[in-house]
């Protein structure tokens, strides 16, 4: 009987968790930005690209690193709670222009395999894509690697590939923002208050005084972050990529400029 | 030269560097032969596109968002038109400072050289000539990429720069959000910090 006990408060209290990481990520007043963008990632947040970034390997200067980061406002230790998964129904992709056109010639596509833990993800590419545009098929796989574990191993093309929770890297003030321009605020959609504010926080006496104005000093605060500088209270799904720049370069050319985008794409385009 | 928004480095005419956005790696522009699709391969419907960031944000009402998501930043319909209106009517700017940020960020891709050596991104490194920071470009952990969108919508960083003459429009209370990176840097792979 008491064992019985244990196990039924273990599960109110998981319960109790799930439920208030959903009211908190329903509710939380500073989304938006890239994070939230729109009402369809609203409603399917393993599709809601985040940032993305394009850097130099730091640790081989043979190879780029490509981030796509996803499913913004994961709390502070939810990231292991199988509701923040990447989205199986959902074909995440890098696309690149490397001979000078600004259209694709090059894609990178993953698809995860179920959730939660054991969840893997499909590695796809770099190869030319099938289809140039909106609607895109996958393209030749090129191998399957777990979530959320760091795998010193590349994969046979060279390629290291991480994927599952990583802090989010974003910093912004982005409560004034909402201030300044309350229409990019999902959450004052459809009819958006007029604005309260017509200047960023954190400006400096010496500042106003060399440009003779008034700018807002009081301290400014970056949206990830409670109760001030120190910790970031929210995560993200991060898609990691360490590629050799050979197998960014054109046919018959060398490694030059690449434009890149990341999309996520469905089948129902919902 | 004080430079709203933008720490000065390399004053380069960005004139040069926007001509040269369209080179890529030596090969040829082609369009792709279409291959053929294989039989019963599923189809995806693309319904998000990031590159930059914040400039959907920045430029187009959120409700025009979605237009956007759904579309190749070569065919953009909303995005090209939203920054022109955004500029000249709530960020105040002339024409020609509008239409430098619409040649600047359009199509909306993150442009990085593979040739170039450098440490880090440099978020506009190649669209400003490495102003801010390499002729890399792309984009790093810890660059400050709204500082640097802001100097750019309602600072003087393009006029420093050489691109535009000065319209003289900038709102300096706008030019920065005064938030610095707040990150750890990590120098090993997957190089994001482990989540909270």
């Amino acid at each position: 009987m008491t064992h019985r006990i244990a196990r039924l408060a273990g599960g109110v209290v998981v319960l109790a968790m799930l439920l208030g990481a959903v009211i908190l990520y329903t509710v939380h007043p500073v989304s938006g930005s890239d994070h939230q963008d729109s009402p369809t990632m609203i409603s399917r947040p393993g599709a809601d690209i985040t940032d993305v970034f394009v850097f130099p390997s730091p640790s081989n200067t043979n190879n780029v690193v490509l981030v796509m980061d996803v499913y913004p406002l994961i709390p502070a230790g939810q990231s292991s709670n199988p509701q923040f998964s990447f989205d199986p129904a959902v074909m995440y992709q890098f696309k690149i222009d490397n001979v000078g056109d600004r259209k694709e010639h090059l894609v990178i596509q993953f698809q995860a395999n179920g959730t939660g833990t054991g969840q893997t993800l499909n590695v796809y590419g770099p190869a030319a894509p099938n289809i140039q545009g909106t609607v895109s098929t996958f393209v030749g796989l090129t191998g399957t690697i777990p979530v959320n574990s760091i795998n010193t191993s590349p994969l046979a093309n060279g390629m290291h590939v991480f994927a599952g929770p990583r802090q989010d890297p974003f910093f912004f003030d982005l409560a004034r923002f909402f201030q300044i321009i309350p229409d990019r605020n999902y959450a004052n959609q459809p009819s958006s208050p007029p604005a309260s504010a017509t200047s960023f926080r954190g400006f400096t006496a010496a500042f106003n005084s060399a440009n003779g104005t008034s700018c807002d000093t009081s301290p400014s605060q970056d949206f990830l972050l409670a109760g001030g500088p120190g910790g970031t209270t929210f995560n993200v799904l991060s898609i990691v990529i360490e590629i050799p720049k050979a197998l960014l370069a054109p046919s018959g050319g060398v490694p030059g400029k690449i434009a890149a985008w990341a999309t996520t794409s469905t089948t129902s385009g919902s | 030269m004080r430079i709203l928004g933008i720490a000065p480095t390399l004053a380069l005419s960005v004139g040069v560097a926007i001509a040269a956005l369209t080179g890529c790696g030596g090969g040829t522009s082609t369009a792709i032969q279409p291959k053929p699709i294989p039989p019963g391969a599923t189809q995806y419907i693309q319904i998000e596109r990031l590159a930059r960031p914040a400039v959907k944000e920045a430029f187009e009402m959120f409700a025009r968002h979605d237009q956007t998501n759904r579309s190749s930043p070569y065919a953009d319909p909303i995005l090209p038109g939203d920054i022109v209106t955004f500029m000249t009517t709530a960020a105040g700017r002339d024409a020609a400072t509008a239409s430098a940020i619409q040649s600047i960020l359009i199509p909306d891709e993150m442009v990085a050289d593979l040739s170039q050596s450098a440490s880090d991104g440099a978020y506009l490194g190649i669209e400003t000539g490495g102003a801010t920071g390499n002729k890399f470009g792309g984009r790093g952990l810890d660059n400050d990429v709204i500082a640097i969108s802001l100097g750019a919508i309602f600072g003087n960083t393009l006029s420093a720069l050489g691109v535009v003459p000065d319209d003289h429009h900038e709102s300096p209370c706008l030019t920065n959000d005064n938030v610095p990176y707040d990150k750890t840097p990590n120098a090993a792979f997957p190089y994001l910090d482990p989540p909270k």
